[in-house]
């Protein structure tokens, strides 16, 4: 890929797999021009997720990728995206297996695929990278690639510090203390339906955030899926996990 | 709660950092205040629903012909938005002919086929030559409409190319949503829902989804 391509991608790793049952944390790390962007795993409204496939050494299992904490952005006519500025690395958790044997000295392969978009047009990039998975100890920018990725995963909130509760068909959202907060919803599924008014609902001053849902996309098997961003005292003060139970079925609001 | 510990300690630059997204993600609440008023005016104030009457609209096509939706009613009517840079949209003119297969299948059946640019002057696939040109060189047999203020566009909630509606005879929205079920920008899907869509408005059959979630490119609106 050319050096002056909009998004550049190169893979990092944090400590080599040396042995059966050692695991390792892989980056697959965007560097976006200023500009541009990439989308989150919900690209929002329009755009696309970055696809990453692997090939991988005998014995090596890859984790899912964990997707860093995106940005809302209202592009013009009101199209809601949750996306990628400046630099961005997807987290991939690569563990080897009990038949793992380094002395192979396997290496990764990942086909790369992504669309990037500035306010003018979109384009689709791709790269094949490779990254040996046996050798040496991580660069200081794969330290910090890695680092700063990590600071930007959703954890699960402790005891207390978000309520979730139903009111009829709105999912009520609270956490004390909080100046405003930031729902970005996984992608829609059956269960995990979008909420229609997200684009005016989704990002809320104050303590607490409802997300309105239509009663009839609700029902025992729903689980409102997303990742909600903090901010209190004027700073980032956390970004949670949030898997809503579906609403008590004794509402009248659910069929 | 490693992670946690993290992000509670992570120093100015980020605190920064976090107050600007703040802003940036009440920006397009305040805009879109804004946009309410000036929406009023035009007598449109939410964008066209399935079920409802579709907006109208009155467009040029590439050849500076007019063409209004009142005239085409009694024909079901198929709008599809259009940016011929996006790599969506090459995927279903490209890589597959879907739009204009889809076309060829209903062109008997009293359906009429227009494309939207909705493009914003300057932006990539924007304009009167550029459409020209896709119209050409993809041999569309349909007319690509141009909406450079984004009006016709706003006015359906158009968000991305390609964003298809349908128009049943009696100028109600019978469809809104994507061509087909993969999201991706290379892979053919497996449910064209337009053609389904399409199969039961002519036999004047519920649509089953009349409502599917839009893939691609933005429609890139110039505000």
């Amino acid at each position: 890929m050319a050096a002056d391509a909009p998004v550049r991608a190169t893979l990092v790793l944090d400590r080599p797999l040396s042995a059966p049952g050692d695991t390792a944390t892989l980056g697959v790390s965007f560097d976006i021009e200023p500009g541009w962007n990439l989308y989150w795993v919900n690209p929002g409204e329009s755009g696309a997720p970055p696809k990453v496939s692997f090939t991988l050494p005998p014995g090596v299992i890859a984790g899912e990728i964990q997707w860093p904490r995106p940005e809302r952005k209202v592009l013009p006519g009101d199209i809601l995206d949750y996306i990628y500025t400046r630099r961005v690395t997807l987290i991939v958790p690569l563990k080897a297996g009990p038949n793992y044997d380094a002395a192979l000295r396997g290496a990764l392969e990942a086909d790369l695929w992504w669309l990037m978009c500035d306010k003018e047009k979109c384009v689709p990039g791709e790269a094949k990278a490779t990254l040996g998975l046996t050798s040496a100890s991580p660069s200081p920018d794969a330290a910090e690639r890695l680092g700063e990725a990590s600071a930007r995963l959703p954890v699960v909130a402790a005891p207390g510090v978000l309520s979730l509760s139903w009111e009829g068909s709105t999912l009520v959202i609270r956490s004390a203390g909080a100046e405003s907060m930031t729902f970005f919803p996984k992608p829609e599924t059956e269960d995990n339906p979008t909420p229609p008014k997200i684009l005016t609902e989704g990002a809320a001053r104050g303590d607490t955030l409802r997300l309105s849902f239509p009663a009839p996309k609700l029902g025992p098997s729903t689980r409102i899926v997303g990742n909600l961003e903090v901010h209190g005292a004027s700073k980032l003060t956390g970004y949670f996990d949030v898997a809503a139970p579906p609403p008590p079925m004794s509402s009248s609001a659910v069929r | 709660m490693n992670n946690a510990k993290k992000l509670f300690g992570i120093g100015a630059a980020v605190a920064a950092a976090a107050a600007m997204l703040t802003a940036s993600a009440f920006a397009g609440e305040k805009d879109k205040d804004a946009k309410k008023d000036t929406m009023k005016d035009t007598g449109t104030t939410t964008a066209a629903k399935v079920g409802a009457p579709a907006p109208a609209f009155t467009l040029k096509d590439t050849d500076g012909k007019t063409i209004n939706l009142a005239d085409l009613k009694g024909k079901v009517v198929v709008l599809e938005w259009f940016n011929p840079e996006c790599p969506f949209v090459k995927k279903h003119h490209e890589k597959f002919n879907t739009m204009v297969d889809t076309y060829n299948a209903f062109k008997d059946k009293g359906v009429v086929w227009v494309a939207i640019n909705s493009g914003a002057a300057g932006q990539e696939g924007a304009g009167l030559e550029k459409s020209k040109k896709a119209a050409a060189d993809w041999k569309l047999p349909y007319p690509v409409l141009l909406d450079e203020s984004g009006a016709t566009g706003k006015a359906y909630g158009a968000k991305t190319t390609p964003h298809m509606y349908i128009i049943n005879t009696d100028g109600v929205l019978a469809y809104a949503g994507a061509i087909d079920n993969d999201r991706s920008a290379d892979k053919a899907g497996t449910v064209n829902y337009v053609k389904q869509a399409l199969t039961q408005v002519l036999a004047k059959e519920t649509v089953t989804e009349a409502e599917t979630k839009p893939y691609g490119c933005s429609v890139k609106y110039g505000n």
